[in-house]
């Protein structure tokens, strides 16, 4: 364990000493101020009028999944692909380290990072709580930001073992992102009614999060959904690590 | 170099891409067709041949794959991961069998009212709701509901989205003739709901559970409108929409019986054109003494014609305090048609409630009016549709036995004489003591099948009969207290500043950070 937390703090030091981290910092929280912004002008021209629909952290939140499925391809091509290109992979394989440390380690540093993010981004909420009367209700807060908890897990895992595949960062940023795409689009592949609806529902990793999580709702499924999937795809990064031992 | 030897080389692989293509389509094959249709089967019979044809040119190889080095890692792998990969697949799948959420919201906006729950506990048997949304009609907030059915009812609940259009037998099966329906079925039983919120699915649900016959008598015998008949005139959508829910409609010639059935929920009488005897008045107004349920539908009887209900309004008047006044309504808020009153209904009131803002249509009708304020405390009389203020009701009959053709249209508003708008169209009665209720509408013709369909004409006749037979609350779900929330008004710059903060502040500091750490690693090469 304890050299998967060495990995994990090398990984999340490497993403404030050069340009990308601060690049992806800074293009997720422009892009989600303007968002909250624009959430924010109009939910002041509505409350002009009777009725209008109460501010809530939805402005904020709603966004926020979007933006990761961008983000992240960016935080977790450099993760192995870049070890490949520099040939630091093989030095790392002959240290005394296991293979799925590696693997946990260099998610874990990125999960760290998509912490920080997502923690800056508390200011949002921070600030709609106090242009509100009698104040923001926390629930759906704290249950959408624990959702994106979820999600960045999930997502960095899977973008993990897709960077495991390659040499080229830009191979495996395309390729993450195409698959991040994919699992976004799943259930709008399946028919209305078909047989395989609800498994591609269930599957689709957009799904849990808006049906629940960013309504205010902690839901089991969704936890457990999350999980597996990191889980899986720290198994898949960690195989595809160990094949490069036997294979030719 | 000989061609024979290249070719040699080759083979294998074309081998190789046919068994591999063979089976990518046969399976691509199989999604779209469902079947094993002749396509899948040659495609696997060539996936087969060519997967033989390269076992036999390159047994060699073959071996090798499957017995060295890497086969034996590869295979090793495999199991492992399809191992994790089903326990993974069963803890997903034992979460979905024992569905766990919780709600943070502080007005528990995700969660079943206790009303609404009591009837989910209360459900003895399984309950399958289909709710037949078309592509073209938004699911989410479907979705959203039926879940929260679905997930508090301990199993007894279950829904289907079905596509009426891609399955049209199933929505004829059920009667559903809207976009957007949910049909709960219980056993042989079924109960539709129009518009879907937590209180209708509820009242469907209590329905559902109370087996018991609802009768509906038209009476017949003065030339009411019919409700076999197809064609405009006739009344059988409406009687098509209320066997759907649930209601047994049937007719009852007053003159033949001289009573009034004794099972009737509701007694609906439709424009009777000819004299109603005093033996069948008294018929009718003893059935509303002893708590029966009426809805009258009165039409306008042009000049010099007898008028067939003028006993019967004036016992609605003395008896009811609904004055259903000899006029008709002439609306100029749609000048082609001025005898066409457009009718707005009130909210805050079951009858009218799904409406949700659609205007009823009621060609050549008469003005019905409230006159509950010298009524008793114990009854409550309403009224539920009116006209705007463009309309009015007009006294002078002559228009219908004007020998211009523009007679309507001539008409004009007179002080006085007229009833000024907005004229009342509906009014609904009830008397707490007896529990009769009586529905009177100044229309006859708005829901017969040429307008049935227009705005929200049916529904409000299916709502009134609803109402009339007491069908329409049987669980009410009291308003939640919700947290009312505003922003605070912001002073001056204040928007403006509250623009820049969120859009340069935090994503500025990151920059500066940035480029302070980039320039001190630079300085420090």
């Amino acid at each position: 364990m304890r050299t998967v937390w060495i990995i994990a703090r090398r990984e999340f030091r490497r993403y404030f000493t050069r340009p990308v981290g601060y690049l992806v910092l800074f293009l997720y929280l422009f892009v989600l101020g303007l968002i909250v912004n624009n959430g924010l002008q109009r939910a002041y021209a509505f409350s002009l009028f009777q009725g209008a629909p109460p501010p809530d952290a939805e402005i904020v939140i709603g966004p926020m999944l979007t933006l990761l499925v961008f983000s992240i391809p960016a935080l977790t091509m450099n993760l192995l692909a870049g070890e490949q290109a520099s040939g630091t992979l093989e030095l790392l394989l002959t240290a005394p380290i296991r293979d799925w440390e590696l693997v946990a380690g260099k998610w874990l540093g990125g999960f760290l990072f998509v912490v920080v993010l997502l923690a800056l981004t508390l200011i949002y909420p921070l600030a709609l709580h106090l242009l509100t009367e009698p104040g923001l209700d926390w629930g759906p807060v704290v249950s959408g930001y624990l959702g994106l908890l979820l999600v960045s897990a999930a997502l960095l895992a899977l973008g993990v073992a897709v960077s495991a595949l390659f040499r080229s960062q830009v191979a495996a940023f395309v390729v993450t992102l195409a698959l991040f795409l994919f699992l976004w689009m799943l259930s709008s592949l399946a028919g209305a009614g078909s047989p395989s609806e609800g498994l591609l529902r269930y599957l689709d990793f957009g799904n849990h999060f808006y049906t629940a999580f960013f309504r205010g709702v902690i839901d089991l499924q969704g936890v457990v959904y999350y999980l597996s999937v990191t889980a899986f795809g720290l198994l898949v990064g960690t195989v595809i690590i160990e094949s490069r031992r036997w294979r030719g | 170099m000989n061609p024979t030897k290249t070719w040699r080389a080759w083979l294998p692989w074309v081998a190789l891409a046919l068994a591999v293509g063979g089976a990518l389509f046969a399976a691509g094959a199989y999604v779209v067709m469902r079947t094993f249709e002749t396509p899948v089967r040659i495609a696997l019979a060539v996936a087969l041949v060519g997967a033989a044809g390269f076992l036999y040119l390159e047994p060699d190889r073959v071996r090798r794959w499957l017995t060295g080095r890497e086969a034996r890692y590869g295979s090793n792998a495999l199991v492992l991961s399809l191992a994790f990969v089903g326990i993974l697949a069963a803890l997903n799948y034992l979460a979905t069998l024992y569905p766990q959420r919780w709600d943070l919201t502080e007005d528990k906006s995700n969660t079943l009212p206790p009303e609404v729950q009591e009837v989910l506990d209360n459900l003895e048997q399984p309950v399958k709701a289909y709710a037949f949304y078309s592509a073209n009609v938004d699911r989410t907030f479907a979705r959203e509901t039926l879940d929260k059915f679905a997930l508090a009812s301990d199993g007894k609940f279950t829904y289907e989205f079905v596509d009426p259009i891609a399955n049209p037998g199933l929505a004829q099966q059920y009667g559903v003739t809207r976009d957007g329906t949910v049909v709960l079925v219980q056993g042989d039983r079924h109960e539709q709901v129009l518009f879907l919120s937590d209180e209708e699915m509820a009242n469907a649900l209590a329905r559902l559970m109370r087996p018991e016959e609802r009768v509906v008598y038209f009476i017949t015998g003065h030339g009411e409108g019919d409700i076999e008949t197809l064609g405009d005139n006739g009344y059988s959508l409406l009687k098509e929409e209320l066997t759907n829910r649930n209601f047994t409609v049937r007719t009852w010639s007053l003159p033949a019986e001289g009573t009034l059935p004794d099972d009737a929920d509701v007694v609906v009488l439709a424009g009777p054109m000819e004299d109603i005897t005093p033996a069948e008045q008294k018929a009718l107004t003893d059935y509303l003494s002893n708590g029966g349920r009426v809805i009258f539908l009165f039409n306008t009887s042009p000049e010099g014609a007898a008028e067939p209900d003028a006993d019967l309004t004036d016992y609605l008047a003395s008896h009811w305090y609904i004055q259903v006044d000899n006029d008709v309504v002439v609306d100029t808020s749609s000048p082609q048609q001025p005898l066409i009153a457009v009718g707005v209904p009130e909210r805050g009131h079951p009858i009218t409630q799904d409406l949700q803002g659609l205007v009823v249509l009621f060609p050549v009708a008469r003005s019905v009016r409230s006159l509950g304020d010298q009524a008793p405390a114990t009854l409550t009389v309403r009224e539920l549709v009116r006209t705007t203020e463009r309309a009015w009701g007009e006294t002078d009959l002559s228009i219908f036995t004007s020998s211009s053709p523009e007679g309507a249209q001539q008409v004009a508003y007179d002080e006085g004489e007229d009833l000024p708008g907005p004229v009342s169209l509906v009014v609904a009665a009830e008397d707490t003591l007896t529990g009769a209720r009586v529905v009177v509408i100044g229309d006859a013709d708005f829901v017969r099948n040429g307008f049935y369909q227009a705005y929200g004409n049916g529904l409000l006749m299916l709502d009134a009969v609803d109402w009339a037979a007491g069908q329409e609350n049987l669980i009410t779900v009291a308003p939640r207290p919700q947290t009312q929330r505003y922003l605070k008004p912001l002073a001056g710059y204040g928007l403006g500043l509250l623009a820049l903060s969120s859009i340069c502040l935090l994503p500025g500091t990151v920059l500066i950070v940035g480029g302070v750490v980039w320039f001190r690693r630079r300085m420090r090469r």
